[in-house]
């Protein structure tokens, strides 16, 4: 049974900005180590993760994002819930898993719910990503 | 800057952090004025201003904790109301009196 359903639509440009810009504390509170995998790059033999983010690039960071955001909206979330945004990862490329930790992992096991799938798609411009939280035990979100 | 900041100072670093993360005009940033409803931020602005707040005033910022911070059971619409650049200062004022500032 769907628990609820989340969509978010994310700026391609917007989010390499913002990689531009704090992609350290993108790394520590946002994406996953798995999540910024196809990021590094190997540099005068040292590896490290690419400033410059090619079209592909900046869409894998958007998709991430936008699946972040719509899990956020399915799990309906109360405002008061602590989490960090890397408490959820993103993995895959057209069909996306969702995988959860830490707070998050606690609150979906608490409310009953057993899977989360996503899926997006992108333009150059804009990523969207839809995410379904789906339940066994037969409610569904009153939030 | 130093510890203890008055509101002044802050909505000025304020000021400058909304102008580089919205990409508006200084004018339109008042003390009442909506981040989201007046000021038109959405969620990856939210970030950036985060991010640019805590370089600026030297203390790290949870997910959400300034959300939190407007009240609890809030609405999605009350909290479009609430979360201003007044209560934007709040919170940094509230911190920055607790912490010693790092950089």
């Amino acid at each position: 049974m769907i628990f609820s359903i989340g969509v978010d639509v994310v700026s391609v440009d917007r989010v390499a900005n913002l990689w531009r810009n704090h992609s350290e504390r993108l790394q520590q509170t946002v994406f996953t180590s798995e999540e910024l995998l196809p990021l590094w790059i190997v540099r005068k033999g040292t590896l490290k993760l690419t400033e410059n983010l090619s079209l592909g690039q900046r869409q894998y960071l958007a998709t991430r994002f936008a699946a972040k955001e719509a899990t956020i909206k399915a799990m309906r979330l109360p405002v008061d819930q602590s989490y960090e945004l890397n408490n959820i990862e993103v993995l895959g490329k057209a069909h996306l898993t969702i995988r959860l930790s830490g707070a998050l992992k606690e609150y979906l096991t608490k409310n009953g719910i057993t899977q989360m799938k996503a899926s997006c798609c992108c333009t150059k411009e804009e990523v969207a990503s839809f995410v379904i939280g789906e339940t066994t035990n037969g409610k569904s979100s009153d939030r | 800057m130093e510890n203890h900041p008055t509101d002044e100072e802050i909505f000025v670093r304020l000021s400058e952090i909304i102008v580089q993360a919205l990409r508006i005009h200084s004018q339109r940033i008042k003390a009442e004025s909506r981040i989201l409803a007046d000021l038109g931020a959405e969620s990856l602005d939210l970030l950036d201003i985060r991010f640019r707040i805590e370089r600026t005033f030297g203390f790290k910022i949870e997910q959400d904790e300034i959300i939190r911070a407007l009240g609890k059971d809030l609405s999605i619409a009350e909290i479009r109301e609430k979360l201003t650049i007044r209560s934007l200062i709040d919170f940094i004022r509230n911190r920055t009196g607790q912490s010693v500032n790092v950089k």
